[in-house]
């Protein structure tokens, strides 16, 4: 009997034991979710840009308190490692962080006379250095690094009307620069753009990949009279075409060249927003945005953020669009990049407001999102969304 | 649904304990002495009580990030253990080989609660005199179908009221998990000072937990008899030994569930249970349904 009575106790052990599941444990840093919090009532903060750095962590870039020049350090986890507001005269981040030969770089204004700096940003938190310093480049807009390891920097010029294209040498000295009329006086509008009075205008650049297409690079600016995206030769940024916009008020929100004369844009018309995955685009022609047909999506916010990735999940290679609703969530569409199926979409943010800034594939196969939130319904700051691979996946279903 | 798929197992388990146990005390009629029919017993009842959690953080997590000169906040300020109050209900079988010793196999609904607090402030420096402070109370619960398996030793195995001590170890699967926030707070930002309350709201929060949980037990109680009934009071220190947080969704899951700024923490859930059980024996000397009494 007692024999029995053992057998049936060690049973139960057993089983118990054998049932005592471990749910999969996860290293710090392949998910997570930060607000980056202080306890003052201070001003406003416009997500920038982010990237993944080699220790792991992340580097954010943001506009604080209207164009003051945020960055924020992370490590793998989301915690802060370090932050830094600079001091004047920087101003005016450009959205994006470059990274050429080991080192982030980041496009900034001068205050008083609205030159622009190339920055070299120290991933230990000192003040970011002078990289070069470009006096003939007003309002500075957009930068991009182009593939001969130089850069591209927009601006405007006040006095001439003009969007301006400079090309930067890997030495850092200009190249050419070349100006491209607007045909009517836009700095109100500019000048709303940079203190987050208006509209933010999706100034961009960058250079239009392979197929016969290698000569050429892209802005999408203000020219003849419309936010246009316009492409120029590469040896001297003469135009040779465009997509025309309407005004400030129909424009290319974003674009992301693909090979063969395709690109993955996403358009804005007044308060409507189109994705258009998959668009041949010729770059000799002229041709008017509203022209390219696709479905309105009306849960993406009016004139919102809008970023275009490419990714490989699993085996599938996809566009991602990041942006945000209209009740500010992050909405993740993904498409398949070889016919431009919508495969899936992902919200992000049931709780607190989000709105997109920038996101980016990670090296662990996870993804992050760099958006803007409001604490307390009140108070904004940045937010830090890591998503792990399997969840990305989930993008796609 | 959950309620009835677990009482469902809980019979399952418990009649077949107590056939494993008939077919384990199966003996030939022996008149005295260990193993003689009238020598053991085993009981079967109910057993229902309450229960006080005191959960026991590992490692603190928040989606809050703050400088080092900000600093604070984002620490749960967890509830006194008697807070927040959790109940179990179940079936119970029990085997007394020999007068002194019983032991135990209970099939429990068992519904955990504890609770924290988060508190957080917002000054203007500029005009120190507005400020926001918001207080939100979570309060958990999360129900495992759960088996304690027990050793029970009578300090005096004599007489009506037998006082014991007893030890063992518990499993539980969970079922489901829910809470319930409320959010309070004081508002001197908005033109005077407005103290305001939010109506709780309550969400499921299954994924935040894993599948299981065990630990250990140890406790003391009374057993009174009552005609063929005895009728226990029995209070235990439980002690969970594995960390009941999903860390896999910690973050990913919380996304989509209301609350402020509020991960779960990794720890391990303490209890403090109180449980009556009533036990009916199930072995009987004589054709007039007289029981065993040890």
């Amino acid at each position: 009997m007692l024999s029995m009575k053992r057998l049936a106790l060690f049973l139960f052990l057993l089983s118990t034991l054998a049932c005592s599941r471990k749910d999969e444990e996860l290293t710090p840093g392949t998910s997570f979710t930060k607000i980056f919090d202080h306890s003052g009532f201070s001003g406003d903060i416009d997500a920038l840009a982010v990237v993944q750095v080699p220790d792991s962590g992340y580097l954010a870039l943001a506009a604080r308190d209207t164009w003051n020049i945020y960055l924020l350090k992370t490590k793998e986890n989301g915690d802060i490692e370090w932050e830094l507001t600079l001091n004047e005269p920087y101003v005016n981040p450009l959205p994006g962080i470059v990274k050429k030969d080991d080192a982030y770089y980041m496009a900034c204004m001068d205050e008083v006379s609205l030159s622009t700096y190339l920055m070299k940003i120290d991933l230990q938190g000192d003040q970011p250095s002078v990289a070069a310093t470009f006096p003939d480049i007003k309002y500075p807009l957009s930068f991009s690094a182009t593939p001969d390891g130089g850069f591209l920097i927009q601006g405007y010029d006040r006095e001439a009307q003009s969007t301006t294209l400079t090309k930067i040498t890997t030495g850092l000295t200009k190249a050419w620069s070349k100006k491209y009329p607007v045909l009517e006086n836009v700095e109100e509008i500019l000048i709303k753009h940079l203190n987050r009075t208006g509209v933010r205008l999706p100034f961009a650049n960058g250079t239009v990949l392979g197929g016969g297409n290698a000569g050429y690079y892209y802005f999408n600016g203000f020219m003849n009279f419309t936010v246009s995206l316009v492409f120029v030769d590469a040896a001297d940024g003469e135009p040779v075409g465009n997509i025309n916009g309407f005004r400030d008020q129909g424009y290319i929100n974003a674009a992301y060249p693909l090979e063969n004369n395709m690109f993955a844009l996403a358009r804005t018309d007044f308060d409507d927003s189109y994705l258009l995955p998959l668009t041949p685009v010729d770059l000799r022609s002229i041709v008017f945005s509203g022209d390219l047909t696709s479905n309105n999506f009306p849960e993406i916010s009016a004139h919102a953020r809008i970023v275009i990735r490419e990714a490989t999940i699993g085996s599938r290679d996809v566009l991602l669009y990041g942006t945000h609703t209209k009740n500010n969530q992050v909405i993740l569409y993904s498409y398949d990049k070889e016919n431009g199926e919508l495969l899936g979409v992902e919200y992000i943010g049931h709780t607190n407001p989000y709105q997109m800034g920038d996101f980016l594939l990670t090296e662990d196969g996870g993804l992050v999102v760099l958006s803007k939130t409001y604490v307390a319904k009140r108070f904004a700051r940045l937010a830090l969304f890591k998503l792990t691979p399997e969840e990305v996946s989930n993008i796609l279903q | 649904m959950q309620v009835k798929k677990a009482l469902k197992h809980i019979f399952l388990l418990v009649a077949g304990f107590t056939c494993l146990v008939h077919v384990a005390c199966a003996q030939k009629f022996k008149k005295s002495g260990i193993g003689a029919f009238g020598a053991s017993q085993w009981y079967v009842g109910l057993q229902m009580g309450a229960n006080f959690s005191n959960p026991h953080p590992i490692v603190s997590y928040s989606e809050f990030s703050v400088n080092s000169l900000d600093g604070g906040g984002i620490e749960k300020q967890y509830h006194k253990r008697f807070k927040n109050s959790g109940k179990q209900i179940g079936l119970k079988t029990a085997f007394s080989p020999f007068r002194s010793v019983n032991v135990s196999l209970s099939g429990l609904y068992f519904d955990y609660a504890y609770g924290y607090t988060n508190t957080f402030g917002w000054q203007d420096q500029e005009s120190p005199e507005n400020a926001l402070e918001l207080n939100y109370d979570h309060e958990h619960h999360i129900t495992y179908l759960e088996f304690p398996l027990v050793a029970r030793y009578y300090l005096v195995p004599k007489g009506k009221i037998k006082p014991h001590v007893q030890a063992g170890f518990y499993y539980g699967l969970m079922l489901n998990a829910h809470k319930e926030v409320t959010e309070s707070g004081i508002d001197r930002a908005s033109g005077g000072q407005v103290a305001f309350s939010q109506p709780a709201y309550a969400t499921f929060i299954t994924p935040l937990y894993v599948k299981s949980q065990m630990g250990y037990l140890l406790g003391g109680g009374l057993t009174y008899r009552v005609g063929t009934l005895n009728m226990t009071l029995d209070v235990h220190h439980k002690k969970g030994l594995n960390s009941i947080t999903n860390t896999k969704n910690r973050y990913s899951e919380t996304r989509q569930i209301l609350g402020f700024g509020n991960v779960q923490d990794d720890l391990k859930l303490n209890n403090l249970e109180i449980s009556f059980s009533l036990m009916f024996p199930l072995k009987f000397l004589t054709k007039d349904f007289k029981p065993i009494v040890l």
